[in-house]
């Protein structure tokens, strides 16, 4: 897995959030409690000068792991975060497509709506699947959240002067150039606070997060973060291999987000 | 990281080629060819190393690439972005984006009877350039359709040579590959014995880059906003050039006043310094109105004030009476003053009509702002056009004679 130069990257970031909270003021973030949301906050917290000047939304179906809402609640009170939970109604009978779909995206409509935020920063990363791939650093979604992919409005050198429409917001995608070793490399350096769960126990660890339904974790030793970056240097399984979402059908996650999934 | 756009007409091979070297410097995950596969069996087609980077269902189904995409390969010790464009001139704006992120180009042309050096090509490296690129490798492909004949290799090169000379690009390579079949791209293939140049992934290693600008001592900032502190606000913006220093006499541009520095902060936290490429959070002596656009420099940097500003303009989709300018995102109404002749950016010589072209000119915008050349400080020198509102075409600011 090819290093990036981690101040090079983070410089890109922080220029990415400073550009949307300007252009944008009323803005959001989504956090899963994973890795690269984390990430993100941390960032945030340098180019906002120790704060995080926006709130951070949690969609929760209700079925995420233990730790993860544990480790949520420390984190907010730790780097005292704005945190907005969005419910989702988990229907046994759905899962998969559907889940994600109708569950998430729904919930995400609603905060939207309620609180009216102009941009939604997501933790999407490039090396995490080919269709996100595609994406621009700022990408505007209409007012039903659709992702017009086959028009994209152009993004030259710094500039995002992308047009939103009325309703509709803008996904910031800070992290788009990151790599997954980068990360790890990243959260190693400035110490980031990480969720139990990427640390192997009995042989197994997660190495994508998703919620308790869809997610299945890899077989590792890696205990520690060094363990992981090392790890990642050999590696030749894909990030999401533990992700149920992406082994349906083919173009699922095309479909997913072209319908306003992250 | 060295980023390399590839370019060329649509159905010439640019995706292939990026999909193998991919495969071949083992840089892709099995998981992600063994989908592509499924793909290619799934419409009936054998193992298309272009789906590596087509990932839309609608670019694999119809053979073409929609929108701009990015993968990374590390070739010994050297890490390489490519960006993959789409070839279709309905997609222009698309391959604009991509290009505008390279520091290098490959040039794909198909030597496949029929296919050879397009207009579509042409309009690619005019463009590419006019953004910075001047270093071009010309992968001539599908050499496998043509017997490996060296004879349809330099009956390219020949044309596309002239076309470069003539547009004022002298910094180039031609190498003869087959991009589907992987040949000449990582390794020597024997089918091409009387190629005695290097293979393409080796020429791109090969090459001396990263040139400075020979400005790079004085130091810029362009603001873009203010960020809160705990009690105070602070000025946003980037260090473009040379280094700064807390208690730093700068200019305040456009109001072309003198300042102090009176407290930097970089990377959320206080500090002495800050360089190129860092986002800088900022106390200064006077308080700036509206940021955006503004510019902090050292008292001796050449930047320049004003409303009228010699340029050169490129449009793709014509010019609208209701023109703006968005100038380092402040965007403002201009109107385009002595236009010099236009070139055809196909054949790069001076044309009458048409829509489609590039033009030396003077524009004159609603306001002043700060500028630079585009050959002294890019960040400063480089503007997006709107006509009606929408996208339509790019430029950059000459040196004043």
């Amino acid at each position: 897995m090819i290093e990036q130069d981690l101040d090079e990257l983070e410089e890109r970031s922080i220029y990415i959030m400073r550009e949307a909270k300007e252009k944008f003021g009323n803005i959001a973030a989504l956090w899963s409690m994973g890795k690269d949301s984390t990430t993100m906050l941390a960032i945030a917290r340098k180019a906002f000068l120790g704060k995080v000047p926006f709130p951070v939304i949690h969609i929760d179906n209700g079925i995420d792991f233990p730790e993860s809402y544990k480790f949520r609640d420390d984190l907010v009170k730790k780097w005292k975060l704005n945190l907005i939970v969005a419910k989702s109604e988990i229907k046994p009978e759905i899962s998969g497509f559907s889940c994600c779909g109708a569950n998430k995206t729904e919930a995400l409509k609603k905060v939207m709506a309620k609180y009216k935020f102009k941009a939604l920063i997501v933790s999407i990363r490039r090396d995490e699947h080919a269709i996100r791939a595609k994406e621009r650093y700022m990408s505007v979604r209409d007012r039903n959240f659709k992702w017009n992919y086959r028009n994209q409005p152009p993004e030259l050198w710094d500039d995002y002067s992308s047009k939103i429409e009325e309703g509709g917001h803008v996904r910031v995608h800070p992290l788009l150039d990151w790599n997954e070793i980068d990360i790890w490399r990243y959260i190693k350096k400035e110490h980031i606070p990480v969720n139990p769960l990427y640390f192997s126990r009995n042989g197994y660890r997660y190495r994508s997060l998703g919620c308790t339904h869809c997610t299945v974790p890899i077989k590792s030793d890696a205990k520690t973060v060094d363990d992981i970056i090392n790890e990642l240097k050999t590696t030749n399984i894909e990030e999401r291999s533990g992700r149920e979402q992406d082994k349906e059908k083919a173009y699922i996650m095309q479909r997913l987000r072209a319908l306003g999934y992250m | 990281m060295d980023r390399i756009v590839v370019l060329g007409h649509k159905d010439h091979g640019k995706s292939t080629l990026i999909g193998q070297l991919l495969i071949q410097t083992n840089s892709v995950f099995e998981s992600r060819i063994a989908e592509a596969k499924r793909a290619s069996k799934r419409l009936g087609k054998k193992f298309e190393p272009a789906f590596l980077l087509d990932s839309f269902s609608e670019e694999r189904a119809y053979g073409l690439t929609l929108d701009t995409t990015r993968a990374e390969l590390k070739y010994k010790g050297a890490a390489y972005e490519f960006i993959d464009v789409p070839g279709h001139k309905e997609l222009i704006q698309n391959m604009i984006t991509g290009a505008s992120y390279a520091d290098s180009a490959i040039l794909v042309v198909s030597a496949k009877a029929g296919e050879g050096f397009k207009d579509q090509t042409r309009r690619h490296v005019f463009i590419a350039n006019m953004l910075g690129i001047d270093f071009f490798i010309v992968a001539v492909n599908k050499l496998d359709a043509v017997g490996y004949s060296e004879q349809a290799f330099n009956k390219i090169k020949g044309e596309v040579e002239a076309y470069l000379k003539a547009v004022g690009i002298n910094n180039f390579v031609f190498v003869p590959v087959s991009a589907y079949t992987g040949e000449n791209l990582v390794a020597l293939s024997k089918n091409m014995k009387w190629y005695k140049g290097k293979p393409l992934l080796e020429i791109l290693h090969g090459r001396v880059h990263k040139k400075g600008h020979g400005h790079e001592r004085q130091a810029v900032v362009l603001l873009h906003g203010t960020v809160e502190g705990e009690r105070e606000r602070f000025i946003a913006g980037r260090v473009i050039s040379g280094k700064l220093s807390s208690k730093q006499q700068l200019l305040l541009l456009p109001e072309n006043k003198k300042v102090t520095l009176l407290s930097l902060l970089v990377k959320g936290k206080k500090s002495r310094q800050a360089k190129k490429g860092e986002n800088i959070a900022a106390k200064l002596s006077v308080d700036v109105k509206e940021p955006k656009g503004k510019v902090l420099a050292s008292t001796n940097a050449d930047i320049s004030v004003g409303k009228k500003l010699p340029a050169k303009i490129l449009t793709v989709s014509g010019l609208s009476s209701k023109l703006q300018i968005n100038f380092n995102g402040v965007l403002l109404g201009c109107k385009i003053g002595k236009l010099g002749r236009k070139i055809d950016i196909l054949t790069g010589k001076p044309y009458k009509h048409g829509k489609i072209f590039a033009a030396e000119c003077e524009l004159e915008l609603s306001k002043p702002i700060v500028y630079s050349s585009f050959a002294k400080y890019p960040e400063l020198g480089r503007f997006i056009l709107l006509s009606d509102g929408n996208f339509s075409g790019f430029g950059i600011v000459n040196n004043r004679n």
